[in-house]
């Protein structure tokens, strides 16, 4: 027989159960709360995935000695004229599988309340928050990932002057059912000048600067390094916008922040992200570029995975949806990475050779990923990196297109392909797999039977001489709007090299609506992989069974 | 009222700013153990073994534990002989002293005082996220996912461990003054397969057979005062996670040769205290190497 233990689900539950509970009564039990409950706004939404998991040793999906894993989260929201309150709950027993094990509980890991008086809003208890694009701070839930970094503590917004907003925050960072040991002290301003300047009121070219400071604190404990204990970061930013132009440009520089993932070194860090956009009627185009070196911040030196980030570095790749196309997603490199990304869209109109007779999208798409070029120094500064330099080693590489097209009122079809060369060493972090090439044709066509009804088909085929090697995916899904629908599809790894291992991940799901609820139900088997959102990244493990989600909100 | 503004702001900003520390000059603190130069090593004959870290992590008052540690320190060592090195690491909820942690208040009085949690074994309770009691860690393979096992697999982790190429050799040597309880350490370590990431160099002190407390749900009484905590972590030579051994990359048959001077704290029985020193990926934390010698 074997124990497990998770003491701090119970110190989390300890320690904020009575404010918890304070909270509830003083809303619950006055007369006078009832009447403004009722009078004003209590919303939310609840949200549970569990899995009913079978052995299935073909697919190498783990034992699970449970058998049934869930996720739940429940948002309770209080809101009356310029205050709000609110509470989330969430239970895990245990986490489903990928989630880390770390979750196993249940409690109140979210909570706040909020007051808003003339031009200065205060927030106690935890608090997301995001500067700029994030390059120094990002307090988010991406629950997906098993990510939540909020800041427990306190968070001010002030307006002093008109276009002029502070930001400023203090606290501890969500730990699953604990707080992070190190505190995070972070403040932003941004000036709008259209809207502080009168002479530019009324311009056409919008400019809004901005900039940041982010500091953390933790104790210096360890018995080979000298460390930094308050360890800074600051970003400026720039926003100009003109018409159908939008340009964002951001510059972030953290100071020597020796922890795990950086190995330790001494080296300051630097990120640079240029964003740029140009849209008119029928037309679209989007530029990116950023080059990021020893950018990973968390609020512990010692934190791996996705735990206690402070910052967040995006991806300047697509988030592909279609099954066998994010097969490989990538995941920023915080160490050091240099990237690109463009995308242009265009409409050809109907009646045109191209546009046919209701009109026809079409979306290009590239992007890449490389190293930093890297020269050793042999101290404990690590290596030293010329800023416009990019090494030779590429991480990531993608290119895509698609044509979106209406065949008649009935039938729309969309055809894509997508061509990614994936570094599974770097990405994944292992030895010895080398690169991943492949190539994924996609034709879905969604077929209106009547008003209401349609019938969703989707053929994928991913070619590779890697890793699994190919891949074939048929998907069938009957919708009866707005409450029904069905799907069933089966994923088919017939070019693996081993024969027993040609095996097909057939799934089932039928979901239901009403109202703003949903209810779903699938059975079948799941992949081994990665989940990846924004470039942050997750493993996700074989399984086989009946999954249960629902989801609700008022 | 816009003075009070440009005041709140300017104290807000500056006392932010000041907030940042720049670690200047020599960025290491001394070490426990004092880096030995000194080392010398001969030719080496002895054959290359490859040789298992079985990291149980335990307490006094867990329960379930005794029997897994004696599976370990028994059963498996006699199965597996010199090719695997036990270790028993006491951190967590079932290690804090009485009261607090999984004392109940039932505990005989006097019980379960000793605190053999220490630093080291905290920093790894805490980084990998230990839950799982009795759990062992083989080599650290495959951490951060499913890398805590129990007991009933250990024996094949164990055994496929074994299998794979020996990819590092360590030879240690050691000198010995009793009265002054010193000790000086000679580590050699010698990469055999070249490896992406840099290795890292791990020395701490363990000692067997310290007897105690413990809490052991399959014997009567349950409270055992005489209990042998076997291979029992004590504590690192060289800080919580090493110090740098080899760079990435480095090449078949490079050869780090270095060594440690330190004084065996007085509480340890030196007859029953041994180094155990490993090399481990500095990237994924797997553990390619391990060895043992006794301190007497």
């Amino acid at each position: 027989m074997m124990v497990l233990e998770n003491r701090i689900a119970g110190m989390w539950k300890n320690r904020y159960f009575p404010l918890t509970l304070s909270f509830l009564i003083f809303f619950l039990n006055s007369s006078h709360a009832q009447t403004s409950i009722l009078n004003s706004g209590i919303h939310g939404n609840f949200q549970f995935d569990g899995q009913l998991y079978r052995p299935d040793s073909l697919i190498g999906s783990p034992d699970v000695p449970e058998d049934f894993l869930n996720n739940g989260y429940a948002n309770l929201i209080y809101e009356k004229e310029n205050f709000a309150a609110g509470i989330r709950y969430e239970n895990y027993l245990n986490p489903l599988l990928g989630f880390d094990r770390r979750f196993k509980g249940t409690g109140i890991t979210y909570r706040f309340f909020t007051y808003k008086k003339d031009n200065l809003q205060v927030t106690i208890g935890n608090n997301y928050e995001q500067f700029g694009s994030g390059l120094v701070l990002r307090a988010y839930e991406e629950r997906s990932l098993g990510l939540d970094n909020a800041i427990d503590g306190i968070k001010v917004k002030f307006q002093p002057l008109p276009g002029v907003y502070l930001k400023g925050i203090v606290g501890r960072q969500r730990d699953f059912f604990s707080l992070g040991e190190g505190i995070v002290r972070a403040i932003d301003g941004e000036w709008n000048l259209n809207e502080s300047i009168k002479a530019m009121n009324e311009a056409k070219t919008k400019w809004t600067i901005g900039g940041s400071f982010v500091s953390k604190y933790q104790e210096d404990q360890d018995p080979v390094f000298i460390l930094p204990k308050n360890v800074a970061a600051g970003a400026a930013r720039i926003n100009i916008i003109n018409g159908g132009f939008n340009f964002y440009g951001e510059y972030a520089y953290k100071v020597n922040d020796p922890g795990m993932v950086n190995n330790y070194i001494y080296k300051t860090g630097e990120a640079l992200l240029l964003q740029g956009t140009y849209t008119v009627k029928g037309f679209g185009l989007t530029l990116g570029a950023k080059r990021i070196d020893n950018m990973n911040f968390r609020s512990d030196r010692t934190a791996t995975g996705n735990q206690l980030f402070v910052n967040y570095l995006p991806a300047l790749t697509k988030n592909h949806t279609n099954m066998l196309a994010a097969f490989y997603p990538y995941a920023t490199q915080p160490n050091g990475e240099m990237a690109l990304q463009a995308e242009v869209f265009f409409n050809s109109k109907a009646g045109t050779w191209l546009g046919g007779k209701f009109g026809t999208d079409f979306t290009i798409n590239y992007s890449r990923a490389q190293a930093i070029k890297k020269v050793s120094t042999n101290d404990d500064f690590g290596y030293s990196s010329p800023f416009f330099e990019v090494g030779d080693e590429i991480f990531f590489e993608d290119f895509n297109f698609e044509i979106n097209k209406k065949i008649s009122k009935k039938v729309r079809a969309i055809l894509s392909y997508v061509y990614i060369n994936y570094n599974r060493d770097v990405i994944e972090g292992r030895d010895g797999f080398g690169h991943i090439y492949y190539h994924v044709p996609m034709l879905e066509v969604i077929y209106k039977i009547k008003t209401g009804k349609a019938i969703r088909t989707e053929l994928q085929h991913l070619f590779t001489d890697q890793d699994q090697r190919n891949w074939a995916m048929a998907l069938v899904e009957f919708t009866i709007a707005p409450k029904w629908s069905f799907a069933i599809f089966d994923m088919y790894n017939y070019g693996n090299k081993t024969p027993e291992k040609q095996i097909h991940y057939f799934n089932t799901n039928i979901g239901y609506t009403f109202n703003s609820s949903r209810i779903s139900v699938a059975y079948g088997r799941q992949r081994a992989g990665i989940l990846c959102v924004g470039g942050v990244c997750r493993n996700v493990p074989a399984a086989n069974g009946l999954s249960l989600s629902i989801t609700s909100s008022f | 009222m816009k003075n009070i503004h440009s005041y709140l702001i300017i104290f807000v900003v500056s006392m932010f700013l000041s907030s940042c520390d720049v670690v200047e000059g020599d960025k290491r603190e001394a070490q426990i153990g004092v880096v030995d130069t000194g080392c010398v090593f001969g030719i080496d004959t002895t054959p290359d073994i490859r040789k298992v870290l079985a990291e149980e992590y335990t307490g006094f008052l867990c329960g379930n534990c005794p029997e897994a540690g004696i599976y370990l320190a028994d059963t498996l060592q006699r199965l597996f002989g010199e090719q695997m090195v036990a270790m028993a690491v006491h951190t967590g909820f079932f290690s804090i002293p009485c009261p607090g942690g999984a004392c109940t208040g039932s505990q005989p009085a006097g019980a379960f005082q000793n605190d053999y949690s220490n630093a080291t074994s905290n920093d790894w309770g805490n980084f990998f996220g230990i839950a799982l009691y009795p759990g062992a860690m083989i080599n650290r393979f495959s951490f951060p996912n499913n890398f805590q096992f129990p007991k009933a697999s250990w024996s094949t982790k164990i055994a496929a461990e074994i299998a794979k190429p020996v990819e590092a050799k360590i030879r240690l040597k050691k000198t010995l003054d009793q009265a002054n309880r010193e000790v000086s350490l000679c580590i050699q370590n010698r990469v055999l397969v070249q490896q992406p990431n840099p290795l890292k160099l791990q020395v701490v002190l363990v000692e067997d057979s310290v007897m105690d407390w413990q809490l052991w749900y399959f014997h009567t009484p349950e409270y055992v005062p005489d209990y042998f905590h076997r291979h029992m972590l004590r504590e690192s030579i060289n800080g919580s996670f090493g110090v740098d051994a080899f760079e990435a990359n480095a090449a078949v048959g490079s050869i780090q040769t270095t060594g440690y001077k330190f004084t065996v704290n007085s509480s340890y029985d030196l007859n029953q205290t041994a180094a155990v020193v490993f090399l481990y990926d500095a990237n994924t934390y797997r553990v390619l190497q391990v060895e043992e010698i006794k301190l007497k």
